[in-house]
């Protein structure tokens, strides 16, 4: 089956600076891909160029086969997105504005709002002016938008930003429950390593433009750090410095009776048998695994 | 071109202009505060027709400002609201969002036109029904340069973005002064003449002057200046369409709302 978007070679330049630089990807019928990066990494040009809000320099952009923005209606017609960013007009009501959006969709809107009102819990909040809305209300208010005309291929740009943890919880579980029964496929950018983590299949790093890693979230929490083991013990730091130093590890003292070590994590089990050999009492044993943050935090040092 | 969704737009402009005070203060407040000054210095100018032109005049120049206010908000007010690319980013195209925009301008320009030739003729006795049927094309006349000079403006402010949104209240009086108003084309600097003629509204008021002082109505004058509209409007929506191109290719389209 050909992917719901394909995007390749994808660029844009403002003068001097390249925002994109050469993007190739592909979105899978119902993947969570994400789309991480730091600041001004390109992941918001690269998707004001997926909704044909800003012209690339070069490259090619296609949903469903069809190339865009060539077939700008049908694809359009076809994929939505929502964004902690984005918004409405906020003097009209939630269902003045999800009216007016569900006529641009083609949508009968009074049954497909009620059914969005009741799945994000805002039928009380329907003829409340948009701007009167807390930034939760504001946000699902977007997500309902985002599902007005049952779309294929969402792109969700940190969608759960200023949602209470239980709203959250219960639109990542939205957002999982959409992609497996009706099989939408979703680009995903966040902050929120925890939920990138948690919700999508792959993840795209981005850096100055350019596409810099990609893989499953653990694929490249593994590629860039070791873990970290900490060990407190019953004396003889000397011992364990010694023991240490042979392995050519790099580790520290944090305080006397513990340290720390970074090591790769099929490792662990032999140092720690190493180090009881050497007659310490290991009294405490933690083991910090590789996280997708430390994958953002070291692109992010590379940019800077 | 499709029919649901310029009825969208048009839902979105109704359900917006019910709500903002604004819009009914510039469409409304402003020409019944100059339906006055006009009135009352008619009346105390005299009682001659070229005197009484001066309302009419300021009548018929109406429909040119709330049809071009009308077309340039709109956007505005999706600038502002932070919504103009929520917009753009459904099937939603430039040509329909532009045409219910003018649209809902001609229904804007043709009841602040009602209401305030309603007032100059309760107040002043002042009837512009005078210039029977041919007013109607007096005002599809004006009503089209309203919109051509409202996509050139919103064109403008697309590709340079909101720094220069006064020229959405300003612009359009540049027009005034040239056009023939108040006050004939022969009135102005020989200079100037050439091009206030090439203004397509001016044909409309020297003919309009024409019919209601002498009772004759120029119809060489105003085929040249329906030709004149009529270029005007397709290089204004050519402007817009390649300033929209513009924007779009210098991000300054997704950057309005920031």
């Amino acid at each position: 089956m050909p992917p719901v978007l394909e995007v390749s070679g994808l660029s844009k330049r403002f003068g001097a600076f390249a925002a994109v630089d050469g993007l190739s990807f592909s979105l899978e019928e119902g993947e969570v891909l994400g789309l991480l990066g730091p600041n001004g990494a390109g992941k918001t040009t690269s998707i004001n160029m997926l909704l044909g809000l800003t012209i690339p320099d070069a490259g090619v952009i296609s949903y469903f086969g069809r190339a865009f923005p060539r077939e700008r209606e049908y694809c359009l017609s076809r994929l939505n997105m929502a964004s902690a960013y984005s918004k409405v007009q906020g003097r009209l009501s939630v269902r003045q504005n999800l009216e007016v959006y569900a006529g641009l969709y083609g949508v009968r809107p009074e049954e497909r709002i009620a059914e969005l009102a009741a799945l994000l819990r805002m039928e009380r909040h329907l003829d409340t002016p948009y701007r009167n809305l807390s930034s939760g209300e504001r946000t699902r208010v977007h997500l309902m938008k985002a599902l007005l005309n049952s779309p294929s291929v969402l792109l969700l740009d940190e969608p759960t930003a200023s949602l209470d943890p239980d709203i959250r919880n219960e639109v990542l579980d939205l957002i999982r429950e959409l992609q497996h029964s009706q099989k939408v496929s979703i680009l995903y950018t966040s902050h929120d390593m925890e939920e990138v983590m948690r919700i999508c299949d792959r993840v795209l790093f981005l850096s100055q433009g350019k596409l810099v890693a990609s893989g499953t979230p653990l694929e490249l929490a593994k590629q860039v750090r070791d873990a970290r083991l900490r060990v407190t013990f019953d004396g003889k730091d000397a011992e364990a410095t010694k023991y240490l130093t042979g392995k050519k590890l790099p580790f520290r003292f944090p305080r006397a009776h513990v340290v720390e070590v970074e090591l790769p994590e099929e490792q662990i089990p032999g140092v720690l048998f190493g180090l009881a050999e050497r007659g310490l009492w290991l009294t405490r044993i933690e083991v910090e695994k590789p996280h997708l943050e430390d994958v953002f935090l070291a692109i992010a040092r590379r940019g800077r | 071109m499709n029919v649901i969704r310029i009825r969208a737009v048009l839902l979105h402009s109704w359900y917006h202009f019910t709500k903002s005070r604004e819009t009914w203060v510039d469409i409304i407040w402003f020409p019944l505060v100059s339906v006055l000054v006009f009135g009352f210095m008619s009346q105390y100018l005299g009682e001659g027709s070229k005197v009484r032109f001066l309302l009419l005049g300021f009548l018929l120049w109406q429909v040119i400002t709330a049809a071009q206010y009308s077309v340039t908000m709109s956007a505005l007010w999706e600038i502002w609201g932070g919504s103009l690319s929520s917009l753009f980013i459904t099937p939603l195209t430039l040509g329909e969002f532009v045409l219910a925009q003018m649209l809902s301008a001609s229904f804007k320009a043709l009841a602040v036109f009602a209401f305030t030739s309603g007032l100059a003729w309760l107040l002043y006795g002042t009837n512009i029904l005078t210039l029977g049927p041919m007013l109607a094309l007096y005002l599809l006349e004006l009503m089209v340069f309203g919109w051509s000079a409202g996509m050139f403006i919103l064109g403008l402010i697309l590709r340079y973005g909101t720094n220069i949104q006064s020229l959405a209240w300003g612009l359009i009086f540049v027009v005034e002064p040239l056009a023939g108003v108040f006050y004939p084309v022969d009135a102005l600097p020989a200079a100037l003449r050439w091009l206030a003629l090439l203004l397509p509204p001016t044909s409309v008021f020297e003919a309009a002057r024409s019919q209601f002082t002498a009772g004759i109505v120029p119809w060489g004058l105003l085929l040249v200046g329906t030709a004149l509209n009529a270029a005007c409007f397709l290089l204004a929506a050519l402007f817009l369409w390649r300033m929209f191109h513009r924007a779009k290719e210098s991000g300054m389209f997704a950057k309005l709302e920031g």
